[in-house]
């Protein structure tokens, strides 16, 4: 059985820029609502 | 609680493992005992990962931290998605080239059979004291909350994963683990919903009253090695520490050691990077709209009701009822500038934020003044009762406000939540053992059926061990963090032979083993000696770093010692 091949490194780039988005976002937040 | 809710509670516990032991009843060899047959998906294995992970504790503790504390706890979770990355490029494809069943058996393909036996010995020690504490620290709250004896509660929860992870082995773990975890994530977001909608404000008004009381101290770039949690520590310290607790903590690789191929192992410790933080936001996220809420309606001024009974009963009550009324004095006086600081937000006056801002934080102050009195007066009533509260702020709103049902749907979340972790544990510990220990050094060359009956006997023996640790421990400092300290004191060596195994490949075995117990010793020597001197030098070091330091001395001294002994032929 043959599986979709998957492209790790854009994959793991993804969940960098994913952690780097929730960051800045929280950061905002911590700034915003202080 | 109502019939209801015991209905709810029973009737999805009973499901979960029932339907766990139906599906994988009669596990016959050691591979599909100890690695589940090698047939999961990414889904299975990501929320098994996830479910071993969130245990009670992080369900009963974690909203009340952000309640008392705010929600910098998350920044501890940074490091975890580039954990998952490393892991995935180099210890996942090695774990599968070799075939093991469990993680240190690649320490003697790589080293020899003493550091190999080190390494799971000391996961062994960890990992059983932990798995004491992953059935206690819940115990002793849910026995207080529901009225149950202690012991009971403990041989409760206890008893029942022994019967299906005895029975069923990895499987039945990771099957239940899907299910437990769909109630756990279920439950809270209906939890959260609730919550929201029952704020007398709007949700930005929320989070402004939140914010000016310091509750939404999400991210602190400044850097401070004894603050447990900041950004740097976060993405740092807790970075070894996640990298030791997935990459070599059998309770973490069993569960991805049984995916159908490497691609799903893969993934599944990729799905648990992109939800983990996200999922401790939420978790967060609740204990603060539980604090908005109580801005509104008078919290418990002890959020541990048997205590406060206890109190009312006592020679104490008059000083009691004399806190109780101060207390609620500075509630209505903090309510009143809680909603002109809101009205001040509004209408964009920033110094009279700033002024309401300073009141608030006075009279907060002043409530905290009063709980401590009331704290003495449980002591000076019954000298060993506990004073912390925090971890009884959520299930004690919970039975407080939510609806029936949902009480026992949440209490399912917290047993389901501590019967996942401890499941994953007890399967480890018994793996362990029985591969590392008992197959390797003790008792070798018996049949297949002989090993995977002693795995089985192995499992139920490490169960009835945590179940006795629970019964006679004592309650520790906060929950969370005894259990994360427990893992950082041996964290690091492990992590360090490891990564001298995958990275350092002219170092051999005498070199990482000498290095490795000079180093547990110096972690120990440096925890014995934290917040005193050492040497002259003042020691302050927040816990989370002992995983760094562990692990870099193991990589340091093991490269030294392999210098002055010669560098092997190649």
């Amino acid at each position: 059985m043959s599986e979709p091949s998957v492209n790790w490194n854009r994959l793991y780039l993804l969940l960098i820029l994913v952690l780097a988005g929730l960051i800045v976002l929280f950061y905002g937040i911590t700034r915003y609502y202080s | 609680m109502s019939y209801l809710d015991w209905i709810v509670l029973f009737g999805t516990l009973l499901a979960i493992i029932g339907f766990g032991i139906y599906k994988t009843y009669g596990s016959k060899d050691m591979n599909s005992y100890l690695r589940g047959g090698s047939e999961m998906g990414w889904w299975t294995i990501g929320l098994s990962i996830m479910a071993t992970q969130a245990s009670a504790i992080t369900f009963l503790s974690t909203p009340g931290q952000a309640y008392q504390d705010g929600m910098r706890f998350i920044q501890f979770y940074f490091g975890l998605p580039i954990a998952m990355i490393i892991l995935s490029v180099t210890f996942i494809p090695i774990y599968y080239k070799l075939k093991v069943y469990t993680a240190y058996e690649f320490l003697e393909s790589r080293f020899d059979l003493k550091t190999r036996t080190l390494a799971a010995f000391l996961f062994l020690i960890q990992r059983g004291l932990a798995a004491g504490i992953t059935i206690y620290g819940p115990a002793i709250i849910l026995s207080t909350l529901l009225n149950w004896n202690l012991t009971f509660t403990n041989i409760f929860i206890g008893l029942i994963v022994i019967v299906y992870t005895v029975t069923g082995g990895t499987k039945a773990v990771s099957i239940t683990q899907k299910q437990q975890m769909t109630v756990m994530m279920g439950g809270m977001i209906l939890a959260g919903i609730l919550v929201y909608n029952m704020l007398p404000v709007s949700l930005n008004d929320a989070m402004h009253v939140a914010g000016k009381m310091g509750k939404l101290n999400i991210v602190s770039f400044d850097f401070d090695l004894g603050d447990r949690y900041n950004f740097w520590s976060g993405i740092t310290g807790a970075l070894f520490l996640f990298l030791s607790y997935f990459g070599t903590d059998q309770s973490q690789v069993q569960r991805y050691l049984n995916g159908r191929s490497l691609r799903e192992s893969r993934m599944g410790l990729i799905m648990n990077g992109f939800l983990k933080v996200p999922m401790q936001f939420v978790i967060l996220f609740i204990g603060v709209l539980v604090f908005v809420f109580y801005q509104f309606y008078q919290p418990p001024i002890f959020f541990n009701k048997v205590q406060t009974e206890r109190l009312a009963e006592s020679d104490y009550n008059e000083e009691f009822q004399q806190l109780q009324g101060q207390y609620d004095e500075v509630f209505e006086e903090k309510n009143v500038a809680i909603k002109s600081l809101i009205a001040a937000q509004k209408e964009g006056h920033a110094g009279e934020v700033a002024s309401l801002q300073q009141e608030i934080s006075s009279k907060q102050q002043q409530q905290e003044e009063i709980r401590t009195g009331v704290k003495e007066l449980i002591t000076k009533n019954d000298p060993n009762a506990e004073t912390r509260d925090t971890d009884y702020v959520f299930m004690r709103f919970v039975m407080d406000y939510l609806p029936k049902g949902v009480v026992g749907l949440l209490f399912a979340v917290i047993f389901s939540a501590a019967m996942s972790s401890t499941a994953s544990e007890l399967n480890a510990l018994g793996a362990t053992s029985s591969v590392d220990i008992y197959k390797r050094s003790i008792n070798k060359g018996k049949s297949e059926r002989h090993y995977t009956l002693s795995s089985k006997l192995l499992t139920a023996l490490w169960g009835i061990f945590a179940i006795l640790f629970a019964t006679y421990a004592t309650l520790f400092e906060n929950l969370i963090q005894a259990v994360n300290l427990l893992g950082s004191l041996f964290y690091g060596t492990i992590l360090g032979i490891f990564l001298v195994g995958f990275y350092v490949k002219w170092v051999k075995g005498n070199a990482v083993f000498l290095a490795a117990l000079v180093a547990e010793a110096v972690i120990l020597l440096v925890h014995w000696k934290n917040g005193s001197e050492l040497l002259g030098i003042p020691i302050d070091i927040g816990y989370l770093w002992y995983n760094a330091i562990g692990c870099l001395l193991v990589m340091g001294l093991s490269a030294v010692f392999q210098t002055v002994k010669g560098k092997p032929a190649r």
